[in-house]
């Protein structure tokens, strides 16, 4: 199966949300496997429910928890709780990466 | 091997990305496979500078830019940009410096190319 790498550093407010929701669900509904890193600004996703939808769809989110402690964003079920080593693990294994910044 | 590549284009005085930026830089290099460049292009040439980001409350830089350096990574910089740098003030040595062609031919053979 192939894999398409995201990564999401703005906040919920930037076009890039509504971009990222609609591609990965494009690239869900074509056999394709998505794995979203958010970062800075991005992990305000956190309490979107549109992206917490594309989880429930199958797309695995990670969180660069740095960023969201920095942030005092809660941990949420649907993420991992990661770090920039899950970004580079990510960026290798990926077939495609598209980055949202 | 991956050929990874940061563009980093903004002035650090304006944002506290760069850090950010420099920061996934040294992470991505904890995969083996990856080939971690940073292209600093436009102002964000002024990254290499002697800088105190804390006094603007921004994140670490130096210490980021010597860890790319240290593992052997790279760090490029547009020819353009740093030849508006006052050179006595540059902190680091051994610099790659490219040109804008050189620099676009390079992000075209990129695996991933990050833009911050």
């Amino acid at each position: 199966m192939e894999k398409l790498g995201i990564l999401l550093t703005t906040s919920t407010e930037s076009e890039n949300t509504h971009t990222v929701v609609k591609l990965t669900e494009a690239a869900i509904n074509e056999g394709v496997e998505v794995d979203i890193f958010l970062m800075c600004d991005g992990v305000y996703h956190l309490n979107h429910e549109e992206l917490k939808g594309l989880a429930d769809k199958g797309a695995r989110v990670v969180v660069c928890a740095h960023n969201a402690i920095e942030r005092k964003v809660d941990k949420k079920d649907f993420v991992t709780w990661g770090s920039q080593y899950d970004l580079a693990c990510m960026v290798k294994e990926c077939d495609r990466f598209l980055a949202f910044n | 091997m991956k050929e990874v590549i940061v563009v980093i284009r903004k002035s650090p005085f304006n944002t506290t990305r760069n850090s950010e930026a420099l920061r996934m830089c040294v992470g991505l290099t904890l995969e083996e496979d990856n080939k971690v460049t940073a292209v600093l292009l436009g102002d964000s040439a002024y990254l290499l500078l002697e800088n105190n980001p804390e006094l603007v409350s921004s994140g670490i830089i130096q210490k980021h830019i010597e860890t790319i350096k240290l593992l052997k990574h790279r760090v490029v910089v547009e020819k353009e940009a740093f030849e508006r740098l006052d050179k006595g003030h540059v902190k680091y040595k051994d610099l790659e410096i490219m040109d804008q062609s050189q620099i676009a031919e390079f992000i075209s053979t990129g695996d991933v190319v990050i833009t911050y």
